[in-house]
């Protein structure tokens, strides 16, 4: 319960944590997971006119930072998504506590409880969430292709990465349902299911047998501004050039 | 219903069930009795499906579910339940793609659900290329074909022409067997993703009948030339798996990439060094590197390479070489002498932006890996794998294409895009008698046709496809396992009844009969093939052990042409990961996609140094006009600080006169500009460099960026 | 944060359940018109149905879903034939169309709830805890509001997740 790790305890059956980890040595910044996750979880096209404003949305994202001149030019590269983290700045400053860490390190956002202030976009250093200026709408047939599991947000709320909390809630059921524990590797979100380079991976990162916490411990690992105080779940394994 | 109203309605409305409330009109639509093979609302089930966004033939799993569509039915709405596809991943039994999708791949959902497809057989009413279509009966259609073509027949049938995409299976094999009932020459593809110099430097290097496939993850040191396989190329998402396992999937070695393309390609900045080759100068840069390590190689392997290897590259002037790549001859020292160190070396051959030299290049590329005896070697180059069913015959070539449809009466395009390829192309679409389109999209060139009959989606349609390139015999079979959204069908059936109407029919072959002649000599025992199909089509594919390797043929390396770069600016347009040569445009994902370099969304920029930009007095997202002899294009223009000084690029896909409402009228292709230049020996489309002049435009440029100045800036501290 | 939002977001609760059982007044009615007048009485007190016998999903599936009008005539071609509610089934019927039922229960789209049966069928939570004695009912009615409250006051009493992502994402 978040009570006692408020407290410093643990309970006794201990929550999975779930964390990422991303390999830059890996990733090649061929943008898979940012269709992957648009097509998982409803993420509206904004079209042209709108894109234009500055509301295209994707939970997901590539930075890219050119550094040096020709011909000794590099790019830097890195796959951008929210960082649930564990002080997150976005959550203090909600008026209606649309936006809080659950006890799995998930940093939910209640998209019935927002009403739509963007304080919290305006506060998140990494600038991965995103308002929904309008009700969206997908031209039919388009409409044959949303996914039941996750809600379609209406006009005037925040949205963000959930680290695919419907495929967490999907792999917890099934497990329940086999009667079995979850096990590393049940919950794969879209952008990790998809990724061609094999550069992402997700779990519980206190379970020190996972692929992320093995990934978190290979000594490559770094997390993105962490001098804010962050401390993001998302880590980013340095390329090793 | 937005959160605004729904809080007025809560307000006003005390009674009524949920759907009484939010959709009353919903609940005055009669719901259609749902199929004998009832879908479960909330169940999902995953049906293996074959991806045809390009030629690498991913093997997926579509997600289905139950939904709901409105429709017309006898006179009146309905509602109707129907399986739909709710996401695309990739197989993990597939060989090809393991699992992974690229965002292409991800996008083909919206090939099968997009809002502008042919949802029946059209009619043209306006002038061709206009774009006015009236709605006509399959009956009707298929007659006025079938005399077109019977006439035709009657007078000269070499003048029918068959445009197809360059992949081979089923779908190629019942083309050939159509054309051949009608005594008609074989099918073309318009030389565009049709890895015509990839296939032709196989041929002359290794005498291998297919794309050699590159054991990258097992390299230790890769050099890849004019391929940008991370980021379209061959397979996109095979060539990803394999980088990511070359630089971190083997304990304690960690692979080294170098990346020669005249373009700061997805290779390119995933390289540890990108060598920036100037446009055209592969060849001579291939050269170099091969007459470098002649010197940096022992003497005994030399030695032990084949004769005409050492022949070619021993005639090579390195400092030409240097003068002609771009490259200084120490660079080019180097590289030979990193694969020369190298345990387990490979040159990766490409031509992602084709050249009119790029054969040449391709071989000479192809030919280094003969020097570093890595052929067959583990982390070398291995043979195309044959999928054992003989389908690789039917692979349409682009020789000649061009000239072919000058001539050509009775033209059919199915999925072929020449009038985009080509702009020329339209001149010889509008002498012809007959245009039949089989296209489920109205683009720039089905525009053009008389008639169009549209096949089904990708995604459901049935049907054995082959890899581009797989690292064991492999293919993707599915029968179609939805029911077609429109009114239309399978092009292979349309084929079959227009040669009946004609009475020269054939026999079509479907995936089931080609893999139980697969099965009869493969399968096991006591089994005719029926078993080996029907498991085949259940996993969506099927994927053998081992290599078929194939003899190896004396290196004919000595007929490289010559050619000379033009001066002054020069323009090259390129695949880029999100639309490939352009058919991705109609996907509003891939519009909406960031550019990877430029971080532009439904507006593709021109490339440009910041020297050039300086120059002109150039910002970001200010427009140009790019002229050359052969047309002009205006685009907004992106200063990239790794575009080669002088070099202008642009990737392929906008522009298209007509690619359904995310696509048409959208930005500039660039093709008006390169002209319809082509590879002598292969027939494929050269996409630069052409001579141009730019100059500041005025007004706007309209570039749409997703990721804002801020994001250029360098990293925080990590 | 979890410091204030979390403490605070516990104490929100009840006040958002008691604000939204007015707001899912709407989904409250009284005895439903529906197409064709279905007794449910009639076919599980007197037939001896089971709820999962029509509801085929309510103990293992996400929804319990309604019945194709192929169960219904699978009985019915043969009984009550000279019903005139039967006889407007068969209409239907004729026509290859379901029966547009009208829902009773369910959440507004706008409630963004992401509702499961089988785990509380699992977690033996009875179908009339949150639908009422249906069984004895004529036309199936509204007899439980869903409102937050409800469903948190079930959660918390039977100890299970009362984290807002348990239903809404």
């Amino acid at each position: 319960m978040p009570d006692n790790k408020e407290a410093g305890e643990r309970p006794a059956d201990p929550s999975p944590q779930w964390a990422m980890a991303i390999d830059l040595d890996r990733c090649t910044g061929c943008e898979a997971c940012v269709v992957a996750c648009s097509a998982e979880n409803n993420v509206p096209v904004a079209g042209p006119d709108q894109a234009a404003l500055g509301r295209a949305k994707h939970w997901i994202r590539i930075d890219r930072y050119y550094e040096g001149e020709f011909p000794n030019v590099k790019v830097r590269h890195r796959p951008v998504l929210c960082q649930h983290c564990d002080e997150a700045p976005c959550e203090p400053v909600c008026p209606v506590y649309a936006t809080y860490q659950n006890a799995e390190g998930l940093n939910v956002q209640v998209y019935n409880r927002c009403i739509g202030t963007r304080y919290c976009a305006n506060n998140c250093p990494y600038s991965v969430r995103f308002f929904t200026w309008f009700a969206p709408e997908w031209e039919e047939p388009l409409d044959l292709q949303l996914n039941p599991d996750v809600s379609v947000r209406p006009a005037g709320v925040v949205e963000k990465c959930t680290f695919c909390a419907h495929r967490i809630k999907r792999a917890k059921l099934t497990a329940d349902e086999e009667g079995r524990p979850l096990r590393d590797g049940d919950v794969q979100p879209a952008c990790v299911q998809s990724c061609p380079a094999e550069a992402m991976t997700f779990g519980d990162q206190t379970d020190p047998d996972s692929k992320v916490a093995r990934a978190i411990s290979s000594g490559r690992s770094e997390q993105l501004l962490p001098e804010l105080g962050t401390k993001p779940r998302v880590f980013y394994l340095k390329k090793a050039d | 219903m937005d959160r605004r109203n729904f809080f007025k309605i809560v307000g006003t409305a005390s009674g009524g069930a949920v759907t009484g409330a939010c959709g009353k009109q919903a609940t005055e639509i009669i719901p259609l009795l749902v199929p004998e093979e009832e879908i479960v609302p909330g169940v999902e089930s995953w049906r293996p499906a074959v991806c045809g966004e390009c030629g690498a033939g991913c093997r997926m799993l579509a997600r289905v579910m139950a939904a709901e569509r409105e429709i017309d039915h006898e006179g009146g709405r309905v509602r109707q339940r129907i399986a739909a596809v709710k996401k695309l991943e990739g197989d993990p039994s597939d060989p090809v793609s393991g699992g992974r999708l690229c965002a292409r791949g991800h996008a083909a959902l919206q090939g099968l659900y997009n809002p502008d497809r042919v949802r029946g057989p059209l009619k043209r009413t306006g002038a061709r290329g206009e774009g006015q279509f009236e709605p006509v009966s399959w009956e009707a259609a298929l007659e006025a074909v079938a005399e077109a073509v019977a006439t035709q027949l009657a007078t000269d049938p070499a003048k029918i022409l068959f445009l197809s995409p360059p992949v081979a299976g089923t779908k190629a094999a019942n083309v050939a067997r159509f054309l051949g009932a009608l005594g008609a020459p074989g099918a073309r593809a318009v030389g565009f993703g049709d890895h015509a110099a990839e296939l032709e430097a196989s041929r002359r290097c290794f005498g291998w009948d297919g794309l050699p496939v590159y054991e990258i993850q097992d390299s230790t040191m890769a050099l890849s030339i004019g391929a940008d396989f991370l980021g379209s190329w061959h397979s996109p998402v095979l060539y990803s798996r394999r980088y990511g396992h070359m630089r971190q999937g083997r304990r304690g070695i960690r692979g080294r990439l170098v990346h020669a393309e005249a373009r700061f390609s997805t290779t390119a900045w995933n390289a540890d060094q990108w060598l920036p080759v100037l446009p055209g100068g592969e060849l001579a840069l291939a050269l170099g590197i091969g007459q470098a390590l002649l010197a940096e190689l022992p003497a005994e392997r030399v030695r032990d390479a084949p004769a005409p290897v050492r022949r070619a590259f021993s005639q090579v002037d390195l400092e030409a070489a240097a003068e002609s790549s771009g490259i200084t001859a120490a660079t080019i020292r180097a590289a030979a002498a990193d694969l020369a160190a190298a345990d387990a070396p490979l040159v990766i051959a490409g031509a992602s932006m084709v050249r009119p030299n790029s054969a040449d290049a391709v071989t000479a590329a192809c030919a280094i890996n003969l020097l570093l005896d890595n052929v067959d070697r583990r982390g070398g180059i291995r043979p195309p794998a044959s999928s054992g069913t003989g389908l690789e015959a039917h692979r349409p070539a682009s020789a000649g294409w061009l000239e072919r449809l000058a001539e050509a009466r009775v033209v059919f395009l199915d999925r072929a895009n020449p009038v985009y390829s080509t702009p020329a192309a339209a001149d010889a679409l509008a002498d012809s008698e007959m245009v039949v389109s089989l296209s489920p999209f109205l683009d720039d060139t089905s525009t053009w046709a008389d008639f169009v009959l549209p096949d089904h989606s990708d995604l459901e349609r049935g049907g054995i496809v082959l890899p581009a390139t797989a690292p064991s015999p492999a293919l993707a079979a599915t029968e179609p396992s939805f029911a077609p959204l429109h009114d239309s069908r399978d092009a292979d059936k349309v084929l079959a009844a227009l040669a009946e109407a004609l009475g020269r029919p054939f026999a079509a072959l479907d995936a089931r009969t080609a893999l139980q002649r697969l099965g009869e000599r493969i399968g096991t025992a006591g089994d005719d093939g029926a078993a080996f199909a029907s498991e085949a089509l259940r996993r969506g594919g099927w994927s053998g052990a081992g290599q078929d390797i194939l003899p190896d043929a004396s290196p004919r390396l000595d007929e490289f042409a010559s050619w000379s770069r033009p001066d002054g600016l020069l323009l090259q347009c390129y695949p880029s990961l999100q639309f490939g040569h352009g058919d991705g445009a109609n996907r509003s994902w891939l519009q909406e996609l960031p550019d990877p370099a430029s971080s532009a969304m439904w507006s593709l920029p021109v490339e440009l140094d910041p020297g050039t930009a300086e120059r002109l007095g150039l910002a970001n997202g200010d427009p140009v006009v790019i002229e050359s002899a052969h047309g002009s294009l205006r685009a907004p223009a992106y200063i990239n600080p790794a575009a080669i000084p002088g070099v202008l690029s642009m990737a392929l896909g906008q522009g298209h006169t007509h690619f359904g409402r995310y696509a048409s009228g959208r930005g500039a292709n660039p093709m008006h500009v390169v002209g319809a230049a082509r590879d002598a020996q292969t027939g494929a489309t050269v996409t630069g460099p052409v001579a141009v002049t730019i100059r500041k435009a005025a007004g706007q440029g309209g570039l749409i960026q997703f990721s804002h100045q801020d994001r250029d800036a360098p990293p925080h501290r990590t | 944060m979890r410091l204030v939002g979390w403490r605070a977001g516990r104490a929100f609760v009840p006040a958002t359940a008691r604000a939204s059982t007015l707001l899912l007044a709407l989904a409250w009615a009284p005895a439903q018109q529906q197409p064709v007048a279905f007794p449910h009485s009639t076919h599980i007190e007197k037939a001896g149905l089971q709820c999962t016998d029509c509801h085929e999903g309510a103990a293992a599936r996400d929804s319990a879903g309604l019945p194709s009008i192929r169960k219904c005539m699978a009985c019915h071609q043969f009984i009550a034939t000279d019903s005139p509610e039967v006889a407007r089934l068969a209409e239907y019927w004729e026509r290859r169309h379901e029966v547009p039922w009208v829902r009773v229960y369910g959440f507004a789209k706008q409630a963004a709830v992401q509702f499961r049966h089988a785990p509380h069928a699992r977690a033996g939570v009875a179908c009339s805890k949150c639908h009422g004695e249906v069984e004895s009912m004529q036309t199936a009615t509204l007899a439980v509001r869903h409102t937050m409250g409800t469903c948190i006051d079930c959660h918390r009493e039977s100890n299970a997740s009362d984290d807002c992502l348990a239903c809404h994402f």
